[in-house]
């Protein structure tokens, strides 16, 4: 019997490829019977082949489908055209061939051979080559892993004939696939429901069921452009990208061939799975898979009733052993990172701006900089955490435990003072990040951040240094210098933490901007991975920048500009770094410009309202010790001589500079309201002002590298060296000493900064709230400040700008504080009056006067107070307790979550997995569940 | 090159600029905490008189412990009788408030309280409302001097800038609680040797209704310098020095120490009147026991830095001519700085200090002929005040009022005495001394300006000073900001 072959071409506006195509077709030395070409194209030069096309043989006939149709529709379309008259199907078989390929002369011959030699073989098809290099082969059989992700078997190897012994596969792509006509008919072609990356599986899985076998048959040959997988086509094509057309077929197969209980629970899951895939995505740094998967996720939970209809109550136990291995899945992994990590490779050697160091580069430890390290926290030594929590200056403890942290964290209502229904300061974020290292005891680890600050800071400039030096004499000495300047130091011994927080994380901030824009000397990323890595690190920091010092809020803009501009090739990727600074912060700046109506509030430190002087400019640079003052001059002035020598770079870095000195002035210029929550325990002013020393800290990383850069490229090495010695005898020595001997306002020791009777009620859970009243001026002029206490006590993430900023706003309505007013107008009065219904409304439970000058009145007027019991002397100041603490409830109701702060948290977590460093086995271990083997189609 | 030398150039131009000229101020402003003002009823307005001169010894002159009362002194009281009010008298009786005001004399053997007691809680409180002062002229064998201190609100924190206990001189801290709960009282003695780190200056009980008589020497002997601060806790109490001078074997000299006013850089001294300055050169030249016989400026300088002063002791007259001394005190201690030179005459003192003091002056008078005295009155620094003010002059003795005015323009003070009403004209930095009438109440009302005054009171050549004091509790207005 000799099989008698019709052949579908299906077009789709491709001129070149359909020429070929039909060309191939006629060279063919097993002649098709007929050869019909289904039409999509709207191309006149389509038409005009079509025509010739048909003119040229009888055998030869086109259809034209005006109407937008898929693949499977035009196959059914056109083989339905191709066998009318045809009485016995039997020995007729299908060749389905796309309009991008072109089949080798003898293409058909061996598949029709292969279908006549073996009854049960179905589906043949044939090796698929590129078109530009017939060595390669692009596709050899389709099959699927053991999930159900369609899996191509081979995918662009070089044709070393490894595959030739090739024959039984689970599927293979429609293109030049010979089917026998009855198969078809019995099958019924490709299903309609299943996207078009599912549908050639999906039907040699039916073929299969159906009792037949599918083959590859590698002495068959056909290139193949895969135009549609290589998104050539138009996008309606495959409904999409290719990307997504293949999540789509991964979701119809797994609903429609798993078992129907686990189908069905997969489908239940899918919203759950989403967000696994996201982190999981995030985590293997391909967040741009992230879109595309979860639309196909979306499109296969609300057409769940379209996949259930492929159900064909199929057992796979059959064909198990026709799917991917393992082994199979794995290896191919393995060649995508190579390939990936080669093109990236040669990208970076092509074009990139990166310029490889022309020496050798001494790492950190091998230069020394661990003992570097070492001995600057060894001059921190008034830092070391003797206790468990720091106080004193801007210094709080944190929450003792993590879910308090974690509940004060983030856009929920405010639990402090009167309450307040906005959200939390963005440094909170930053708090909990490293309260979280040592969860158990969250002090613990924010105890350390004093004592290797400097170190720290060390790190990060010698990094960051390293992109525009080699030189290890210079990276040490200016790093140094960066770790111990005036503002950094006075910044540590206030113990404020925003600053000194942002003083370590700027050089970092600088350098992952670097590294993602692959700006500076050298540059280690390798592949994809890698720079989402980078990219990620960037907005983190960014975003812990922000929340530290939204002072620097300019400094960071025109930051964030710069590198988009310096890598505007990349400028894609660049764009999702705000991200997570819009996430944790919009929040915050909207409640601060619609909430408060202080524009200028977005640009408050997050920290309580110590009394700090309007930041000067002279001073805040150079610091206010007169010898150092002189040695940084010179220190400046020597980086100014950068500017005349030819380093582009020396310039751009002083204008930078010369913006810090601007943003300082503009710092210096807005005055914040004093008060919020633990300023009753401060010295009372009129204003308080942001730190000098983040603007001060950016001007002179901008100082340091123009001098990195310009010393660097001194070629007289003596003169260089000499510079060198004089920067650190002359300044990092000094400054060294002022290190060391400036007086530290922080202490150490247990973090309780309440009297021990209330924090043990609040500890037992009582909800009772404390009011502390304190006095100020002469008496007989005096006035009050009294604060409301609540349970969570006074605590770093306690600390709220805005409901600070909103005390200063008449706006603001608070319901208890009137009341509380006239309470504390009572209770120092000491007039007798009955308290005990105003007492109970504010729900106050304890009185606290502290000891300091002025207040001794007021405690004894409390003494009087007959609703008063004195407990005695605590070490914050006299303390009451009310008599009916038993009959005192509050409404204190902590929400842990808000839907904002889900939504801030997931940006959080998925940006720092997309951060973490990965290593190359678990990228490979990554890549097996999700990598994409370029299915073809 | 010669763009390298314009970015050079333009870069140190606008670093010039903007470290030169772009100096901040508050050009944007966030608001600032806001305080609201409550009404409230205040609490009864309650002064204490610290009664009469204690003698210590007992009846030998030798017990360590016995403190006894000498003789009675004399309390005078203005009070301004207002509606809805009266006033306890020593818990003896009570006057109405009908409107009147009501100069009383009363006398007094221990110490007690003076209360007016206000039905609507809401009548303004302060001198106007009720003044009072104690005066004794004490001539006992263990204690000799006229002796003259305000009745004082009780409080929970005093200073007290005076006194000596070196050798023949005797310095008693006497503690009042008249409140209705036991107070504990901690002490801190500065002297010219810096704090004192005695032991038992802490937990002094002084029980509700009583009194606690505490000699200085028991903490810091022979201590020429003294400053003290008290803080009650629990109860509020008074406290003044009862200061002696024995010379030779004769007492000769005494007064009481009243609290010094708040730490200031600018204190004025009204009352500083120069009497028999030829008797007390004569005295001090004849014997060591008149050794201290001379006017002095006492200072106390808190914190760590030394203080740089000037005093300039002012004429009131064109006939007085004062001094100007250019002192430092060193931080942390007491100094003493004699005031020399100063002739017969009415004076006041400006003193200038770079960082805020607390000071006093010692003001001496003498006799060197006839009845051989040498007295003694410790001046504090005046409270500056706005608003109406009044004293209750004694009865005996001969009083002057001194008006201060510290400002830069002349002002004018109208003075209430009984049903008169006169206007009083003073220049700019100096003081007006009015003699006032025995008895009659003065009111003092400025005219914009702040005005220091102090009433001086002699009675046989024996001088005390009274301070113009103004005492209220918080109440009317109370301003709260709840953060």
């Amino acid at each position: 019997m000799s099989l008698r072959v019709v052949a579908v071409v299906i077009s789709n506006d491709q001129p070149n490829y359909l020429q070929n195509c039909l060309s191939a077709i006629e060279r063919q030395s097993y002649r098709a019977e007929r050869v019909l070409v289904v039409d999509t194209s709207t191309s006149e030069e389509v038409s005009v082949i079509l025509q010739d096309f048909i003119k040229a043989s009888s055998k030869h006939a086109v259809v034209n489908v005006a109407e937008k149709a898929d693949f499977a529709e035009l196959a059914a379309l056109g083989v339905k055209q191709v066998l009318t008259g045809f009485s016995n199907l039997d020995d007729v078989a299908i060749w389905l061939v796309h309009d991008d390929s072109a089949p080798e002369s003898h293409a058909l011959a061996e598949l029709a051979r292969t279908l006549e030699l073996s009854p049960l073989v179905g589906i043949a098809s044939p090796k698929q080559l590129a078109v530009d290099n017939s060595k390669l082969i692009v596709q050899q059989g389709l099959t699927v892993t053991r999930t159900f992700k369609p899996f191509s078997i081979v995918n662009d190897e070089l044709d070393q004939k490894q595959h030739d012994g090739m024959s039984d596969v689970l599927a293979v792509t429609s293109n030049a696939m010979l089917i026998r006509a009855n198969l078809w008919a019995e099958l019924g072609g490709f299903s309609l429901s299943a996207p078009p990356l599912a549908q050639d599986v999906e039907l040699g899985i039916r073929a299969h069921q159906a009792g037949f076998r599918v083959v590859v048959v590698p002495t068959a040959r056909v290139k193949h452009a895969e135009l549609s997988i290589h998104n050539k086509r138009d996008k309606h094509w495959l409904g999409g990208s290719a990307k997504y057309a293949l999540a789509k077929a991964t979701n119809h197969l797994r609903i429609s061939q798993f078992p129907l209980t686990v189908a069905f629970l997969y489908w239940l899951a899918l919203p759950f799975i989403s967000l696994i895939q996201i982190f999981w995505l995030m985590f293997v740094k391909r967040p741009d898979r992230i879109g595309f998967t979860l639309r196909a996720n979306l499109w296969a939970f609300f057409t769940f009733r379209a996949r259930v209809r492929d159900r064909h109550g199929i057992s796979h136990r059959s064909l198990s052993n026709l799917f991917a291995s393992r082994t199979q899945v794995r290896s191919r992994a393995r060649l995508a990172l190579e390939i990936a990590e080669q093109k990236s490779n040669l990208s970076a050697f092509d074009g990139s701006t990166a310029r490889v160091a022309s020496s050798a580069q001494l790492s950190f430890a091998a230069s020394g900089g661990l003992w570097i390290m070492f001995a600057l926290a060894m001059l921190s030594y008034q830092f070391f955490p003797l206790g468990a929590a720091a106080s004193g200056g801007f210094a709080l403890p944190l929450s003792d435990s993590w879910l308090a942290l974690f509940a004060n964290t983030g856009a929920s209502y405010q639990h402090v003072g009167l309450g307040l229904a906005a959200p939390s300061d963005p440094f909170n974020w930053v708090l909990l990040s490293i309260g979280s290292l040592t969860f158990f005891s969250p002090n613990l680890a924010f105890s350390f951040v004093l004592v290797s600050a400097k170190a720290l800071a060390f790190f990060g400039a010698w990094r960051l240094l390293s992109l525009v030096s080699v030189r290890n004499g210079i990276r040490i000495v200016l790093a140094l210098i960066y770790a111990m300047l005036p503002a950094f130091t006075l910044a540590q011994t206030q113990g404020n933490y925003p600053s000194v927080i942002f003083s370590i994380t700027l050089p970092w901030l600088l350098f992952s901007f670097s590294r993602a824009a692959r700006v500076g000397i050298s540059s280690s990323v390798r592949s994809t991975e890698q720079a989402w890595s980078w990219v990620a690190a960037s907005s983190l920091l960014l975003a812990v920048a922000f929340a530290c010092a939204p002072s620097t809020l300019l400094l960071l803009v025109s930051m964030v500009l710069v590198f988009a501009f310096l890598a505007r090739k990349r400028i894609k990727a660049l764009l999702v770094v705000p991200i997570p600074l819009i996430a944790l912060s919009a929040p915050y700046v909207i409640y601060q410009l619609m909430g408060n109506q202080q524009p200028f509030g977005v640009l408050a430190d997050p920290t309580i309202a110590f009394a700090n002087e309007r930041p000067e400019l002279i001073n805040s640079l150079i610091g206010f010790d007169p010898i150092i003052s002189w040695c940084l001059v010179g220190l400046i002035g020597l980086a100014s001589f950068g500017l005349l020598s030819s380093m582009r770079a020396v310039f751009g870095l002083w204008l930078f500079a010369l913006l810090a000195v601007a943003n300082l002035w503009l710092v210096g210029s807005i005055a914040f309201s004093f008060g919020g929550v633990g300023s009753i325990f401060l010295e009372q002013v009129e204003r308080v002002y942001d730190s000098a020393t983040p603007s001060a800290m950016f001007f002179a990383v901008a100082i340091l590298l123009a001098l990195a850069i310009w010393l660097d490229s001194i070629l007289h090495s003596g003169f260089r060296k000499i510079l060198v010695l004089a920067s650190f005898v002359l300044v990092a020595m000094p400054l060294a000493y002022l290190s060391a001997t400036s007086s530290s306002l922080v202490s150490f020791g247990d973090s309780r900064n309440l009297p021990a009777l209330f924090t043990a009620e609040t500890n037992q859970g009582s909800e009772l709230r404390m009011l502390v009243i304190s006095s100020d001026g002469q008496t007989g002029t005096q006035r009050f400040r009294a604060e409301l206490v609540r349970s969570a006590g006074i605590r770093l993430d306690t600390i709220s700008t805005a409901y600070r900023l909103s005390a200063a706003n008449n706006e603001v309505d608070y319901s208890n504080k009137e009341k509380l007013a006239k309470l504390t107008a009572n209770l120092v009065s000491a007039n007798g009056q009955s308290l005990t219904k105003s007492l109970k409304e504010v729900g106050v439970g304890y009185i606290l006067v502290p000891e300091s000058s002025g207040n001794g009145d007021v405690q004894i007027a409390l003494n009087t107070a007959s609703e008063l019991d004195q407990v005695g002397t605590t070490e914050f100041g006299q303390l009451w307790r009310v008599k009916v603490t038993n009959e005192i409830t509050t409404d204190e109701t902590k929400a842990l979550w808000s839907i904002t702060k889900s939504i801030q948290l997931s940006v959080l977590v998925g940006f720092i997995l997309l951060a973490m460093p990965t290593s190359r086995g678990r990228k490979q271990r990554v890549s097996n569940e999700f990598a994409e083997p370029e299915e073809a189609q | 090159m010669v763009m390298r030398i314009l970015k050079f150039l333009s870069v140190a131009l606008i670093a010039t600029g903007l470290v030169l000229f772009a100096k901040s101020s508050d050009l944007f402003d966030t608001g600032s905490q806001n305080y609201a003002s409550y009404q409230v009823s205040a609490k009864n307005l309650q002064l204490n008189c610290t009664g009469p001169a204690i003698v210590t010894g007992g009846s030998t002159g030798t017990s360590v412990t016995g403190f006894k009362r000498a003789g009675k002194t004399s309390v005078g009281i203005s009070y301004s009788a207002a509606k809805n009010t009266y006033l306890s008298l020593f818990g003896r009786r009570s006057i109405p408030g009908y409107s009147i005001r009501q100069d009383i004399e009363a006398k007094i053997s221990t110490p007690e309280a003076l209360t007016v007691k206000d039905s609507t809680g809401k009548v303004a409180q302060g001198s106007e409302l009720l003044t009072a002062n104690q005066l004794q002229l004490v001539k006992h064998k263990r204690i000799n001097g006229l002796m003259a201190s305000p009745c004082l609100r009780p409080q929970s924190e005093f200073w007290l800038v005076g006194g000596s206990t070196k050798v023949g001189r005797e310095a008693l801290l006497v503690l009042n609680n008249p409140s209705l709960v036991d107070a504990t009282v901690d002490l801190e003695i500065f002297t010219e040797n810096g704090a004192s780190h005695s032991a038992g200056l802490t937990g002094i009980a002084v029980p509700k209704g009583k009194t606690t008589v505490l000699p200085l020497s028991s903490f810091v002997l022979r201590a020429g310098s003294l400053a003290v601060h008290v803080v009650s806790h629990g109860g509020s109490i008074t406290a003044l020095i009862q200061q002696k001078a024995v010379r030779g074997i004769f007492a000769n000299g005494a007064d009481y120490i009243a609290p010094s006013e708040v730490l200031t850089k600018d204190s004025y001294f009204p009352s500083i009147l120069v009497r028999g300055a030829d008797d007390t050169h004569k005295l001090r030249a004849a014997g060591a026991k008149y050794s201290d016989i001379q006017n002095m400026l006492r200072v106390y300088v808190p914190g760590e830095v030394d203080a740089k002063l000037t005093m300039q002791i002012l004429g009131t007259t064109t006939e007085t001519f004062g001094t100007v001394l250019q002192i430092t005190a060193p931080a942390g201690k007491v100094s003493d700085f004699e005031i020399k030179g100063l002739a017969d005459g009415d004076y006041l003192g400006i003193l200038n200090s770079n960082v805020e003091v607390r000071s006093s002056i010692r003001l001496v008078r003498a006799s060197a002929s006839g009845d051989k005295f040498a007295d003694f009155a410790w001046l504090n620094a005046a409270q500056p005040f706005t608003t109406t003010r009044y004293v209750a002059v004694p009865r005996s003795g001969i009083s002057k009022l001194s008006l201060v005015n510290s400002s830069n323009k002349q002002t004018t003070v109208t003075l209430k005495l009984g049903s008169a009403t006169i206007t009083r004209r003073i220049s700019a930095n100096s003081a007006e001394v009015i003699r006032a009438t025995p008895g009659i109440s003065i009111g003092i009302i400025p005219n914009g300006a702040a005005i220091h005054a102090s009433l001086l009171v002699d009675v046989s050549g024996r001088i005390s000073v009274i301070p113009i004091l103004d005492d209220k509790n918080i109440s009317g207005q109370v301003e709260v900001s709840v953060h």
